[in-house]
C-alpha cells in the first residue's frame, strides 16, 4: 500500500525553490541598491569636479 | 584626463561574462531536466510516495553545500598565502551558497520526515550535526559582521572558514561512528535501526546520478561566482566612497 | 636572534599561573560559575536518580565548556588590554610559541576546575566519578576545548563585539570534541564493556590531534599586523 504524501512533495519543492529564490533575490537587491549608490557617488563626484 | 578614468568602467562593468551567461542557461535547464527527471522519469517508490522524489534534491543539496564550503577552504588557504581580496570574497561567496543549500538539505529532510518519522525534526546524531553546520557558518557570517577593519576581517574569516569544515567533514561521516542514528546511508549500508530507506531502483538510480551535478555543481558554481560578481561592485562603490572622502 | 621555542612556551606559561597565583581572579570565577551551573541544572533538571545518571556526563561536559569560555575570555582580554599581542609581534619569538604557551595555561586552568569539579559532583550526585578512564577523557576533551578556543578567543577579543562573540564562534566547531567526551563519559558511567566505547577516546584523541595541528597553523595568521 502506498501511501499518498503528494503535498509533502510539492511542500519541499515549494520551500526549495523559495530558499534558492531567497537567495537570488537578496543578491539582486543588493545589486540594485549598490548600482544605485554607485550612480549617486558618481553624480557627487561629477558635481565637486 | 581624470575625468575620463570616472567612467569608462560604467559600460563595461555591467555586461556579463559570456561564460557567465552561458553557465547560468545550462544550469536552469539542468535544474529543469533534473526536476523532471525526478518528478516523471523516477518511479515512485512503494512504501513512501510521492515524498520520496524530496530525496533528489535532499542529498545532491548537501554535496552542494559541501562544494560550496570546500571552496570556502580553498579561497581562505589561498587569500591568506597571496593577501588578494578576491580569495576572500570567493570564500564568502562558498558560504553563503553553501549556507542556502544547507538549509534546502534540512528543510527538504524535515518536510520528509514528517510523513516517514511521523515528526519534522528529532534529535538525531546526523541531524543536530547538519543543523549546527548550519550554524557554523551563520557564525562565519556574525564574525565578519563584528570586524571593521577590512584586512582583519579577511583573515579571520579565512581562519574560521577553514577551520569550520571540521563540522562539515563530521557531518559526513557521524553515520559511521554513531550506529544509533535512525538517518539511512546512501552510500553502502545502512545503520542498523535506519528508518525509511529505501533500494534504489534503476530509475530512481539515474534520477539521483542525474540530479547530483546539478545541485552538487552546477548551482553552487553559478551561485558563487554571481556572488563574487556582486562583491566587484561592493568593491566599487567602497573606491568611490574613499575618494569622495578625500576631498 | 630567536628566543628558543620551548623557553617561549614556559615563560608564558609561568607568566600566566604567577600572574593567576597572586590573583586568582580566574580559576575562582571559574569554579564559582562551575558550582552554580552544577547546582542550577540539578534544579533545572528536578532530577530524580535515573534521570540523574542519564544527564551527568552532559551537565559536566557543559558546565566544564562555559567556564572555560568564561576563562578563555578573560585569558586573552587581559593580553589584548595589557598591548601584549601586539608586544609579542615585536618581540624576537616564534608566534607559535605564543599559541602553545597560551593554550597550555588556558587547559591548565580548565583542566583544574574540572578536576576540582570531579570529586563534588561525585558527592552531590552520588555518582563514580573518579575513575582513571573518565580523567583521561577529561584530560583530551579539555586539551580539545582549549586548542580551539585559545585560536577563536585571540581572535574574538580583538573584535567588536569581543566576549559575546566567542561562545558562537566556538561551540559548533568544538562539537566534535563534545560529543566524543560526552559518549564516553556516559559509557564509563554506564560502567559499559571496555569495546563497546574504547573508539570514542580514539576519536577524541584523533580530533584533539587534527585541532592541534590546524590551530597551531592557523594562529600566525591571527595575531599579525
Amino acid at each position: 500500500m502506498t501511501p499518498d504524501t503528494t503535498a509533502y512533495l510539492v511542500l519541499g519543492l515549494l520551500v526549495t525553490f523559495g530558499l534558492m529564490g531567497a537567495l537570488v533575490g537578496s543578491m539582486l537587491w543588493r545589486y540594485r541598491a549598490l548600482r544605485k549608490d554607485e550612480q549617486t557617488l558618481r553624480q557627487l563626484l561629477d558635481e565637486e569636479r | 584626463m581624470a575625468t575620463k578614468t570616472l567612467t569608462p568602467t560604467k559600460t563595461t562593468s555591467t555586461t556579463i561574462p559570456r561564460a557567465l551567461a552561458a553557465l547560468t542557461l545550462v544550469t536552469l535547464l539542468a535544474t529543469l531536466g533534473g526536476l523532471l527527471l525526478g518528478l516523471l522519469y523516477a518511479g515512485t517508490d512503494d512504501q513512501q510516495g510521492h515524498i520520496q522524489r524530496i530525496f533528489y534534491i535532499h542529498m545532491p543539496a548537501f554535496f552542494g553545500a559541501f562544494v560550496a564550503f570546500g571552496t570556502t577552504v580553498f579561497g581562505g588557504l589561498a587569500y591568506l598565502r597571496t593577501r588578494q581580496a578576491k580569495w576572500d570574497t570567493l570564500a564568502l561567496a562558498g558560504v553563503e551558497t553553501g549556507l542556502a543549500l544547507a538549509v534546502v538539505n534540512l528543510a527538504t529532510g524535515s518536510i520528509w520526515a514528517r510523513p516517514i518519522w511521523n515528526t519534522w525534526w528529532t534529535w538525531d546524531p546526523r541531524l543536530t550535526s547538519a543543523a549546527i553546520m548550519a550554524l557554523t557558518y551563520m557564525a562565519y557570517l556574525m564574525l565578519r559582521a563584528g570586524i571593521e577593519n577590512p584586512d582583519q576581517r579577511r583573515r579571520f574569516a579565512s581562519v574560521y572558514g577553514i577551520l569550520a569544515i571540521t563540522t562539515v567533514i563530521m557531518t559526513l561521516v557521524i553515520i559511521r561512528i554513531r550506529p544509533d542514528t535512525i538517518h539511512p546511508a546512501v552510500i553502502g549500508s545502512s545503520p542498523q535501526n535506519a528508518e525509511g530507506g529505501f533500494g534504489l531502483t534503476s530509475s530512481m538510480l539515474t534520477a539521483l546520478m542525474g540530479n547530483l551535478p546539478v545541485w552538487g555543481l552546477l548551482i553552487p558554481v553559478t551561485l558563487m561566482w554571481w556572488r563574487v560578481r556582486l562583491e566587484s561592485v561592493q568593491e566599487r562603490v567602497e573606491a568611490l566612497k574613499a575618494r569622495l572622502g578625500e576631498k | 636572534m630567536k628566543t628558543p621555542f620551548f623557553q617561549v612556551v614556559l615563560a608564558i606559561v609561568r607568566k600566566d599561573l604567577q600572574a593567576e597565583l597572586r590573583s586568582r581572579e580566574l580559576v575562582s570565577s571559574m569554579l564559582m560559575f562551575a558550582l552554580l551551573s552544577v547546582l542550577v541544572f540539578s534544579f533545572a533538571l528536578e532530577l530524580d536518580r535515573l534521570a540523574r545518571q542519564e544527564a551527568i556526563s552532559g551537565v559536566l561536559w557543559v558546565t566544564v565548556i562555559f567556564a572555560s569560555v568564561l576563562g578563555l575570555n578573560r585569558s586573552l582580554a587581559a593580553e589584548r588590554d595589557a598591548g601584549n599581542l601586539d608586544a609579542m609581534l615585536l618581540a624576537p619569538v616564534e608566534r607559535a610559541a605564543v599559541f602553545f604557551g597560551k593554550l597550555l595555561g588556558n587547559f591548565i586552568f580548565a583542566l583544574t576546575v574540572g578536576l576540582l569539579l570531579l570529586p563534588l559532583m561525585a558527592v552531590l550526585y552520588n555518582a563514580p566519578l573518579l575513575q582513571g578512564w573518565l580523567l583521561l577523557i577529561l584530560f583530551l576533551g579539555t586539551l580539545g576545548f582549549s586548542t580551539c578556543g585559545t585560536l577563536l578567543a585571540a581572535m574574538t577579543v580583538q573584535t567588536r563585539t569581543r566576549e559575546s562573540l566567542l561562545p558562537i564562534v566556538l561551540l559548533p566547531v568544538a562539537l566534535p570534541v563534545l560529543l566524543a567526551a560526552v559518549n564516553a563519559s556516559t559509557a564509563i558511567l554506564r560502567a559499559a564493556p571496555l569495546n563497546d566505547w574504547v573508539t570514542w577516546p580514539q576519536i577524541l584523541a584523533a580530533v584533539d590531534l587534527i585541532y592541534m595541528v590546524l590551530c597551531y597553523l592557523l594562529f600566525s595568521f591571527v595575531i599579525e599586523e
